[in-house]
């Protein structure tokens, strides 16, 4: 098996590499950040997933940007109504801290959970995830911090704590406990709209045994475009760039297309 | 009422719809301050809600912000006659001095001069948000960095005597504008937020003037670190010329060069988080690459290692940390919930700066044991309660019924 077969779904669901709306929430609110912090209300859950949806997304990312913080899911009820009124896969993260968590999401509709803050405090929780669920639905989601050159670390809580972690030896032990995919969000970059960190992208992607999507600072189409053809990266989720309106889906998939399928021929 | 220890109101209430107590004090003229002071605390009217709310109120509901917003053209418009640099805005680079200096310069049309009183002890993103201001804002900026002997000696008097380790950097960061602007004959100082948001009287805010004696004075009068000059100069090496820096201008020296301080708060609708996306987009600005530690924010207040044990020591005097005013501040522009407030005060309050410890107790040069000693003993009896040898809060907001 190849590394793209790897890559969650995308043998069975997808032909392309995804573009995911990412949905930061708290409570019903769609929230965002720069770095994380400083969450400024931008919407509604379920009226962005519709609106996202509608405009051609292949994926809802929506992460909970302060259930570990406050250890509640007070998002449940607009994780539930997003997960109703859109018909593509829903990721959902942020405190999934056990397998009773990740069942509920699932019983919303829910297709996969995203782990983190839990993962870094107790790895095992991605085995027991997998083995329940299968590894297909388990999404490993890693807040890389640039701490020097060359070196990221894992952070947590949305980007406030530092887990001491390296990102690359993070990734290989976990991979070994089974997860279906890697959502890597780069902290440096996110909210910035000023580009992705690329020598974190080509670091991960080219060290991780499974499909990675990339997170953090996207707002360049043809950036987009180059890092959508990187075997490996699976998919890319955007956030500001969407919410502020400075890109669309519609025409980035309308763009893309035109790529991909010169290159299918 | 009664009050104890500092004036403090012996009977702890919470404000209804933030998390601030009726413990926190109201700024006060620093170079006057000594170890007896009673503190005038913030006011709660009958139903519960502290002054800082009940202005917000007056934020949200009362103010004819286009209108305030036309009198600050009207403002430049004024200045605008003056020659060369016609306001000076101090600040460090942070959040609110970037809008502050960026605003009045590239909206308002302002030709401002940006002045800095440096930090104790710079942290890296400090520094690198400081240059960005400069290099990425555009700006004219002197830096101002007062003797470090003095400097340290003052902060180590006022840790020692008043627990209020910040005072003397109050005093310089106060001072610092009006000096420039009286050197440089600019008329004008332009500060961001009035602090009667967070609660000093409402009555303040009516006006967009800070009060006088903030920064001026008689000389004679003043004490540092709740010592007297004479006796500073008198038992240590320090000369009077040592103290330039922290000499307020005399009543008659402002109103002879007309000096005006103002508040950008006054004429714009405050809110740190959109200054903080403001300064993101426009200065460079970066938050800190982690959580600050007693608190769970980024972006706020973040350039000086020293920092985290200002809030420390008002944790042991009023038992109200860095998280219950980040936490109260939020919950007044809408960002939080009281209950998620309340959450983050319980979670992060009470957490040690451990991060710049060492830094801090040779910055000052004194041992842990001596620290320990001193914040122990400045905890209120009807504010802190000891079982073998942790300290736990008596009424903490989290433990209301």
């Amino acid at each position: 098996m190849g590394p793209e077969a790897s890559c969650l779904g995308r043998a069975v669901t997808f032909s392309r590499p995804r573009l995911i709306a990412r949905l930061d929430v708290k409570g019903a609110a769609v929230v965002k950040g720069i770095q994380l912090d400083g969450l400024r209300v931008v919407g509604a859950v379920e009226e962005k997933a519709k609106f996202y949806f509608e405009q051609g997304a292949d994926e809802i990312l929506i992460m909970d940007a302060v259930a570990t913080l406050y250890r509640n899911q007070g998002a449940i009820e607009a994780i539930r109504l997003a997960a109703e009124s859109t018909f593509v896969p829903i990721t959902v993260g942020g405190g999934i801290r056990s397998l009773e968590d990740a069942k509920s999401m699932f019983q919303l509709g829910v297709d996969r959970v995203a782990v983190n803050s839990s993962a870094l405090a107790d790895p095992q929780i991605l085995r027991q995830l997998s083995d329940t669920f299968g590894e297909q639905a388990v999404v490993l989601s890693i807040e890389a911090k640039k701490v020097s050159h060359g070196n990221w670390r894992c952070f947590y809580e949305s980007g406030r704590e530092d887990s001491g972690k390296s990102v690359m030896n993070w990734i290989q032990e976990a991979a070994e406990l089974g997860v279906g995919e890697i959502l890597l969000t780069s902290v440096d970059r996110d909210g910035l709209m000023k580009g992705a960190d690329l020598e974190l992208i080509s670091e991960v992607v080219s060290g991780a045994p499974t499909g990675v999507v990339y997170s953090g600072g996207l707002i360049d189409p043809k950036q987009i475009l180059e890092l959508l053809s990187i075997p490996n990266l699976c998919g890319v989720a955007i956030a500001s760039a969407f919410h502020y309106e400075r890109l669309r889906i519609s025409d980035l998939k309308a763009s893309f297309k035109a790529n991909w399928e010169s290159k299918e021929g | 009422m009664n009050y104890g220890r500092y004036g403090l109101p012996l009977e702890v209430k919470y404000c209804v719809r933030c998390v601030i107590s009726n413990q926190r004090p109201s700024s006060v003229v620093e170079f006057a301050a000594s170890t007896s002071d009673r503190k005038e605390t913030i006011n709660f009217s009958a139903d519960g809600v502290c002054d800082a709310c009940l202005f917000n109120d007056t934020k949200e509901f009362n103010i004819d912000w286009a209108a305030r917003e036309q009198e600050l053209f009207r403002l430049a418009e004024e200045y605008d006659k003056i020659p060369g640099y016609n306001v000076v805005v101090p600040g460090s680079g942070g959040k609110d001095s970037a809008f502050t200096s960026h605003v009045l310069k590239y909206k308002f049309g302002f030709r401002p001069l940006t002045v800095t009183w440096s930090p104790h002890l710079y942290t890296d993103i400090g520094r690198q948000n400081f240059d960005s201001w400069i290099h990425e804002g555009g700006f004219d900026n002197i830096l101002f960095t007062p003797n470090g002997r003095l400097h340290r000696h003052l902060t180590k008097l006022a840790f020692q005597n008043l627990l209020h380790p910040f005072q003397p950097f109050i005093i310089g960061q106060r001072l610092i504008g009006p000096k420039i602007a009286a050197k440089f004959g600019i008329p004008l100082i332009f500060y961001g937020e009035n602090q009667a948001e967070y609660g000093n009287k409402v009555s303040e805010n009516s006006s967009p003037l800070m009060r006088e004696e903030f920064f001026s004075g008689e000389a004679s009068n003043l004490r540092f670190g709740g010592e007297s000059i004479k006796s500073i100069l008198e038992t240590t090496s320090f000369g009077a010329g040592d103290f330039e820096p922290y000499l307020p201008l005399s009543s008659e020296e402002l109103r002879q060069k007309q000096i005006e301080v103002r508040y950008l708060g006054y004429y714009l609708k405050w809110d740190p988080q959109e200054c903080y996306y403001y300064a993101v987009e426009n200065t460079g600005f970066l938050p800190n690459p982690s959580r600050t530690e007693g608190s769970y924010s980024k972006y706020s207040s973040l350039d000086d290692k020293i920092d985290p044990f200002h809030y420390y020591t008002t944790l042991a005097k009023f038992g109200l940390g860095r998280a219950s005013y980040d936490a109260a501040q939020e919950i007044r522009n809408g960002k939080i919930t009281r209950e998620e407030g309340v959450e983050l005060v319980r979670k992060f309050d009470l957490e040690f700066p451990e991060k710049y410890f060492e830094e801090f107790l040779s910055y000052i040069d004194i041992s842990r044991g001596e620290f320990s000693r001193l914040i122990d003993a400045a905890r209120p009896e009807h504010l802190w309660r000891e079982k073998n040898g942790t300290w736990d809060l008596k009424h903490p907001v989290w433990g209301e019924r």
